[in-house]
C-alpha cells in the first residue's frame, strides 16, 4: 500500500510539472501536428468522413458516402484534380453518439492521415471543436448547430441554421390552398423545441397578418417513440380545433405514425413532413401521407427540367445501384464543394488554402442544384440569409409532386424583410 | 363519465401488452426465482424476425408471425434456459440480477450484429383494416389485435392452470418448490415449461408491440420492461390474475393522465413519459409486501463473506516484485505519454480514466455495499451539468464544478437511498432503474439544466497559470482525480463503514444486533457513490468538453453497471480495467481487427452483455478471478524454487478462509 502511495505521489507531482510544461491553450486537438498536405500525395487526395450508419432514428445517414463515392467517381474518370485522384478512404460510423463521434473525427485525422474530413453525416457533431482547433478542412450535412463554429466548416446549404427563424412558404401555402387552422407538433428534443419557435414565429410575424392564419393547436411534449396511445389526446383537440394543416418537428416514421392516427380515427388533416424527402417512406406509407407536404432546399429530383449536375448526381446513383436520397445528394454536394475549393486555390493547395478560397466564394449553388446558391463571405458561416427558398412538393399516390413552382423553376423564394405571398420569385 | 370511461377503455390494449409482459416476468420469477430483465430483449428478437420475414422476405404475416412468435422466441427461450438459468436457479439474487441485465444489453446487440443495425422503420402489423368505432369509442386495428390475442391468452393460462396437469405442478412449484420436490415431481421440469410459455408471452408480446412504435427499436422494448415491472410488482411478482390486471391498469391510467394533463405544459412534457416509471417507483416504495423477503430457506439471509481480495494471497517477495513492477509499469505509462504514445491514443487514455472514475461509484456501491443501482449515469449526468452550468453561466472554474458537481450528486444519492433502504437486490434495482428514467424523462429535458440543442459547455481544468487544455495534461489531471476518488474507495473499504458494510452484506439482523446502524451505513455508500459518479461525470464531460444527455442515459448506466461487475466490481484496478475496456475495445476492434465500422458498437457491447453471464461464476470479476488463479500458481513457484516465505501468513490460502494479508490492493 504504501509502495503505491507514493507511486501516486510521484504521479501527481509528474501531471502538475507536465501541465506546468505543457501550458498550452490550444484545445485537445494539439495532438494533430500535421503539416497543411497530410493525404496528399502525388497521385491521391486521400479524405474520409464520418456518418450515423447505425442510429436510432432509421436516417439513411450512411448514404453520404454513397453520394461523394458516386462523384469523386466522377471527376476521377476525367482525371481528377491536378492530376491526383479523390480517394475517400475511410468511412466511419459513430452509431450516433456524441462521444464516440469526438473519438472517430479525431482518428480520422490522426490515424487515418486524411487531408480532409467530409462527408460528415451525424446526428451530433460533437468532434466539430477538433476540427476547428485543428483548421481541417470539413464538409457535410449541417443539421447541427456545432457547423457555426469555424471557418473551415462547410455544410451542404452553408453552415448556419437558425430552426427558430421564420419562413415565408407556410403562409404562401396557406394562401394556395385555402386553409388557415395551423397545428404544432413537435418532440420534446430540444432541435424540436426551436423548430416549434421557427412554426410560432412564421405563423404570428407572417402567417396571421398576411394570410389570416389562426394557430390552434400546439403540442410540444411528445416523446420520440410515441405510441398511438400518447397521441390520444392531442387527436382530440385536433379534432375539436379543427386543425387543417399541422406543422410538425418529427421524423418520418413518426410522421407516418401519425397519419395513421389520423386517418385511424377519419381526421382531415393535413402535416408537413420536416424529414419526408424520402421516396421509400413516401411509398411504404403511401395511403396515410396522401396529400401531406415536404420541402426541400434544392432543386428537387422530381422536377421535370433538371439542371445538368443534378441529372449528372442521378445518373450516377442509378449506375451504382443505389435510390438517390437527401443524404447521398448531400455527400454529392459535399464532393462538389470540395472539388471548387481545391480548384480555386491552385495547385499548390493546402489545407489552409481550401479553406481561405472557399471562404472568398459568394454563390456556391452545385452547378445550379441549390439555386439559392451560398455565400461563404457573409452568410455562409453566421447570420441567417434574408431570402427564404424552397421546393414544396405534395405526396400523391405514394409520390413527391413538384407543386406550385413554374416549369423549369421549383424553387419559390421570398424576401423574408418584405414578404409578398402574392409575388414570389421562382428560380 | 362517459368521456372519462371512453379515455380509460382508449387504455386498455397498451395495458393489455403490459399484462402480458407481466404475466411473463411473474411465470418466470415464481418458477425460477429470477426476475427475466431479458424479457424485452426477447420480444425484441421475435419482433426483427418478423419485421424481417415480412418486409425483407415478402412473408405473409401469419406464417411470418408464427415463425417469430413459436419457433424463435420458443428456440431462444430453450437455449437460454438450458445455457443459462437452468444454472442459476439455486444462485443468490444478484448473479441472476446482473446475468439477465446482460443478456438485456448482450441480445439485442446481437440480433443487430447478425440482422443489421439500422432501425427498422413502419414495423408490420397483423391488423386488418382501420380500427372500430363502436358509439364514440374508438379503437385501432392494432388494439384490437392485442386485445384479441390478450383474451386466448388468458383462456389458455386458465385452462393451463385449472385443468391439466402440469399447469397444477406450475401451481405448485409456485407455492412452494421444494415441497413440489419432495413428493417427487422434477420441479426443473416445471421451471423448463414455464420459461417456454414465457417466451412464448415474449415473442407475442415483441409482434403486437412492433407495430405501436414508430420503429423496431431495442430501447423501446428494454423501457416496456421496467413499465410493465409495475404491473408485475403490483401483483406482488406472484399473482398472474393481478399482473394482468395490474397491466390494464397501468394503461388505463396513463392513459387518463395522456388526457387530462394540458397539452404543452412542463406536466405533460416531464410526468406523461415518465408515468409508468413513477408508478414502479411509488408501488416498490408503498407495497410493504415488497420489504419482506421470501424465506423459504434458513440460511437464505446470510451470504457468506466473499472471498478475500486476490492481492492479499500474494506471497511477500510476490509482493516486493509486484511493487516494483507497478512502479515500472506506472513510469512507462507516465513516459509513454508525455512522449511516445500518439496524441489520439492519449485522448483514448485519458477518456478512459474519466470514465473509471464514474466507474468507481459502482465499486463503492456494488463492490463495497453489495447493493446493486442502476441510476449512477444519473449521478453522473448531474455532475457533468453542475459543473457545465457553473462554468457556463458564472465562469466557475473546472476543479470548482467538480466539487459541487459531486456535492449535487451526493445529496441527489442521500434522496434516493432514503426511501430505497428497505429494498434490496431485485427491487433496489428496479427501483434505481425507474429513477433513472424519471429523471431522464423530467429533470434532463430542461434547457436550464442540460442546455440547448447540443448539450452544455464543460471547459478543460485551468488551475492558476497551469492549462490542462491539452490532452496529455488532461490525462495527468484526470489521473490525479481517480488517484484520489480510488485513495477514498480504498479508504472507505478499509474504514468501519466498509467493515459495517460487508458484516451487513453477511447478515443484516445479525450486523444490527450487534450495534450497526444499518441505515447509516447505506446512506453513507449511497452518498459517497453518488458523489464519486458525480465527480467523474464532471470529469468526463470536460474531456467530452461538453456535457450532453446522450451521454448519460439510463441504458448508458445499464452497460457501464455490467461491465464493472463482469470485469471487478471490488477493487480500484477492476474499475480501471472496466474504464479502458470501454474506451480501448472500440479502436481495437475497428482499427486495428478491422472490423466494419458499424459492427464495433454492436460486438462491443455484446461482448459486455454476454460477458456479464461469467459473474454467476466469477462473482469477484474475471479479471480479479484470473489474478487470484495467477498470483497461486507465482506463490506455488516461489515456495518450489525458494521454500516458504519467512513472513508470517504467507502461505497460500484457500479462496474463502480469511488471508493473513501481505500486501494491501486497491
Amino acid at each position: 500500500m504504501r509502495g503505491r502511495t507514493h507511486a501516486a505521489l510521484i504521479l501527481m507531482t509528474m501531471a502538475l510539472i507536465v501541465a506546468a510544461c505543457g501550458n498550452s491553450k490550444s484545445s485537445s486537438g494539439s495532438g494533430a501536428g500535421q503539416s497543411g498536405r497530410t493525404g496528399v500525395t502525388a497521385t491521391e487526395i486521400r479524405v474520409g468522413g464520418v456518418a450515423s450508419v447505425t442510429n436510432g432514428l432509421g436516417g439513411t445517414y450512411g448514404d453520404s458516402f454513397d453520394g461523394l463515392q458516386a462523384y469523386f467517381d466522377t471527376v476521377n474518370a476525367t482525371g481528377g484534380v491536378f492530376g491526383r485522384q479523390l480517394k475517400l478512404v475511410s468511412q466511419r460510423d459513430d452509431n450516433g453518439q456524441a462521444s464516440r463521434n469526438k473519438d472517430q473525427v479525431r482518428a480520422l485525422v490522426e490515424q487515418d492521415q486524411v487531408f480532409a474530413v467530409l462527408p460528415v453525416s451525424t446526428l451530433t457533431f460533437s468532434g466539430a471543436k477538433y476540427l476547428v482547433d485543428n483548421k481541417i478542412p470539413t464538409f457535410g450535412w449541417n443539421i447541427n448547430a456545432e457547423w457555426n463554429e469555424g471557418p473551415n466548416l462547410f455544410g451542404e446549404k452553408g453552415s448556419n441554421l437558425c430552426f427558430d427563424c421564420p419562413n415565408a412558404w407556410l403562409s404562401y401555402l396557406a394562401k394556395q390552398t385555402g386553409f388557415s387552422n395551423v397545428g404544432i407538433l413537435t418532440y420534446t428534443a430540444a432541435q424540436s423545441q426551436d423548430c416549434a419557435k421557427g412554426w410560432k414565429a412564421s405563423i404570428d410575424q407572417i402567417g396571421t397578418p398576411k394570410a389570416g392564419l389562426q394557430l390552434k393547436f400546439e403540442d410540444t411534449s411528445l416523446s420520440f417513440g410515441f405510441t398511438p396511445g400518447d397521441i390520444a389526446a392531442d387527436l382530440d383537440q385536433i379534432k375539436n380545433n379543427n386543425v387543417q394543416f399541422l406543422a410538425t418537428c418529427i421524423d418520418g416514421a413518426g410522421s407516418a405514425k401519425l397519419g395513421q392516427s389520423f386517418k385511424d380515427n377519419n381526421l382531415p388533416v393535413v402535416q408537413y413532413l420536416p424529414n419526408g424527402y424520402d421516396n421509400k417512406l413516401i411509398s411504404d406509407n403511401a395511403a396515410v401521407l396522401e396529400g401531406d407536404y415536404v420541402t426541400v432546399g434544392f432543386f428537387p429530383f422530381e422536377a421535370d427540367q433538371k439542371p445538368a449536375a443534378l441529372q449528372q448526381f442521378l445518373d450516377a446513383m442509378a449506375k451504382r445501384g443505389k435510390a438517390p436520397n437527401e443524404n447521398s445528394l448531400s455527400g454529392w454536394l459535399n464532393g462538389m464543394q470540395f472539388v471548387q475549393g481545391l480548384k480555386d486555390a491552385g495547385p499548390d493547395f493546402d489545407r489552409q488554402k481550401l479553406i481561405d478560397a472557399i471562404n472568398k466564394e459568394t454563390n456556391f449553388t452545385a452547378d445550379g442544384i441549390r439555386p439559392d446558391g451560398i455565400d461563404w463571405t457573409s452568410t455562409g458561416h453566421t447570420g441567417h440569409s434574408t431570402t427564404d427558398c424552397v421546393a414544396v412538393l405534395q405526396v400523391q399516390g405514394g409520390k413527391l409532386v413538384p407543386k406550385f413552382g413554374q416549369p423549369g423553376k421549383p424553387m419559390i423564394c421570398f424576401d423574408l424583410n418584405n414578404v409578398d405571398l402574392d409575388n414570389p420569385t421562382f428560380k | 363519465m362517459i368521456d372519462i370511461l371512453n379515455q380509460l377503455l382508449d387504455g386498455v390494449p397498451t395495458g393489455c401488452v403490459y399484462g402480458l409482459v407481466a404475466v411473463g416476468l411473474v411465470l418466470t420469477y415464481k418458477t425460477s426465482g429470477v426476475f427475466n430483465f431479458a424479457f424485452g430483449a426477447q420480444a425484441f428478437t421475435s419482433a426483427v424476425v418478423f419485421y424481417i420475414c415480412v418486409r425483407d422476405h415478402n412473408w405473409p404475416l401469419v406464417p411470418a408471425a408464427f415463425f417469430a412468435i413459436v419457433v424463435v422466441s420458443l428456440a431462444l427461450g430453450l437455449v437460454l434456459d438450458q445455457f443459462i438459468f437452468k444454472l442459476l436457479r439455486t444462485s443468490p439474487q444478484l448473479p441472476k440480477l446482473v446475468t439477465t441485465i446482460g443478456l438485456m444489453v448482450g441480445i439485442p446487440e446481437t440480433v443487430k450484429a447478425i440482422f443489421g443495425g439500422s432501425t427498422r422503420n413502419a414495423p408490420p402489423s397483423l391488423a386488418v383494416g382501420h380500427g372500430w368505432h363502436i358509439a364514440s369509442l374508438s379503437i385501432n386495428a392494432d388494439g384490437v389485435v392485442t386485445l384479441v390475442a390478450t383474451f386466448f391468452v388468458v383462456i389458455a393460462l386458465t385452462v393451463l392452470f385449472r385443468w391439466t396437469p402440469i399447469g397444477l405442478r406450475m401451481r405448485a412449484v409456485v407455492e412452494s418448490h421444494r415441497l413440489v420436490e419432495l413428493n417427487g415431481i422434477n420441479a426443473e421440469h416445471v421451471s423448463t415449461f414455464s420459461w417456454l410459455l414465457s417466451s412464448l408471452l415474449a415473442g407475442m408480446a415483441g409482434v403486437l408491440l412492433a407495430p405501436l412504435f414508430t420503429v423496431v427499436d431495442s430501447n423501446n422494448f428494454t423501457l416496456l420492461i421496467v413499465a410493465a415491472s409495475a404491473a408485475a410488482v403490483f401483483a406482488g411478482l406472484s399473482s398472474i390474475p393481478l399482473a394482468l390486471v395490474g397491466g390494464i391498469v397501468l394503461g388505463a391510467l396513463q392513459q387518463l393522465l395522456a388526457y387530462h394533463l394540458p397539452l404543452n405544459s412542463v406536466l405533460a412534457k416531464n410526468i406523461r413519459p415518465s408515468m409508468p416509471f413513477i408508478l414502479l417507483a411509488v408501488l416498490l416504495l408503498v407495497r410493504p409486501g415488497l420489504r419482506r423477503q421470501d424465506v423459504t430457506d434458513p440460511l437464505s439471509g446470510v451470504d457468506p463473506p466473499p472471498p478475500a481480495l486476490a492481492v492479499t494471497y500474494m506471497d511477500p517477495r510476490l509482493a516486493k516484485i509486484n511493487r516494483l513492477l507497478f512502479l515500472a509499469f506506472v513510469t512507462a505509462v507516465a513516459i509513454g505519454v508525455l512522449f511516445l504514445l500518439p496524441g489520439l491514443w492519449v485522448s483514448y487514455l485519458a477518456e478512459g480514466l474519466a470514465l473509471t472514475t464514474i466507474f468507481l461509484s459502482i465499486t463503492v456501491l456494488v463492490g463495497i455495499g453489495g447493493q446493486i443501482s442502476l441510476c449512477q449515469a444519473s449521478f453522473a449526468g448531474l455532475g457533468a451539468f453542475t459543473a457545465g452550468q457553473l462554468a457556463t453561466r458564472w465562469d466557475f472554474p473546472l476543479y470548482g464544478g467538480i466539487i459541487v458537481g459531486a456535492i449535487v450528486a451526493a445529496a441527489l444519492g442521500v434522496l434516493i437511498a432514503l426511501p430505497c433502504l428497505r429494498l434490496g437486490g431485485l427491487y433496489l434495482a428496479l427501483g434505481t432503474l425507474a429513477f433513472a428514467l424519471m429523471l431522464q424523462n423530467t429533470l434532463f429535458v430542461e434547457p436550464w439544466l442540460t442546455g440547448s440543442e447540443g448539450g452544455v459547455d464543460v471547459p478543460r481544468p485551468l488551475i492558476g497559470p497551469i492549462d490542462f487544455a491539452d490532452d496529455r495534461a488532461f490525462f495527468f489531471f484526470a489521473l490525479a482525480i481517480f488517484g484520489l476518488c480510488g485513495f477514498a474507495v480504498v479508504l472507505l473499504r478499509r474504514g468501519t463503514t466498509g467493515q459495517y458494510l460487508a458484516a451487513l452484506r453477511g447478515s443484516e439482523v445479525a450486523a444490527t444486533s450487534v450495534g450497526i446502524n444499518p441505515i447509516r451505513a447505506k446512506v453513507t455508500v449511497f452518498a459517497v457513490s453518488a458523489a464519486i459518479a458525480g465527480a467523474g461525470g464532471a470529469l468526463y464531460a470536460s474531456y467530452l468538453e461538453t456535457a450532453r444527455v446522450d451521454d448519460f442515459n439510463a441504458i448508458q448506466g445499464l452497460f457501464w453497471v455490467l461491465l464493472v461487475v463482469t470485469l471487478g466490481s471490488r477493487t480500484v484496478d477492476g474499475a480501471l480495467n472496466a474504464g479502458m475496456a470501454f474506451v480501448l475495445l472500440p479502436p481495437l476492434l475497428g482499427d486495428i481487427l478491422h472490423v466494419p465500422s458499424d459492427l464495433v458498437v454492436p460486438i462491443q457491447f455484446a461482448l459486455f452483455g454476454f460477458g456479464a453471464v461469467t459473474f454467476a461464476r466469477h462473482q469477484e470479476g474475471i479479471v480479479e478471478y484470473q489474478k487470484r488463479a495467477s498470483i497461486e500458481r507465482f506463490n506455488a513457484r516461489l515456495t518450489r524454487w525458494f521454500g516458504p516465505a519467512k513472513t508470517r501468513g504467507a502461505a497460500p490460502a484457500p479462496p474463502g478462509a480469511p488471508p493473513a494479508p501481505a500486501a494491501a490492493g486497491p
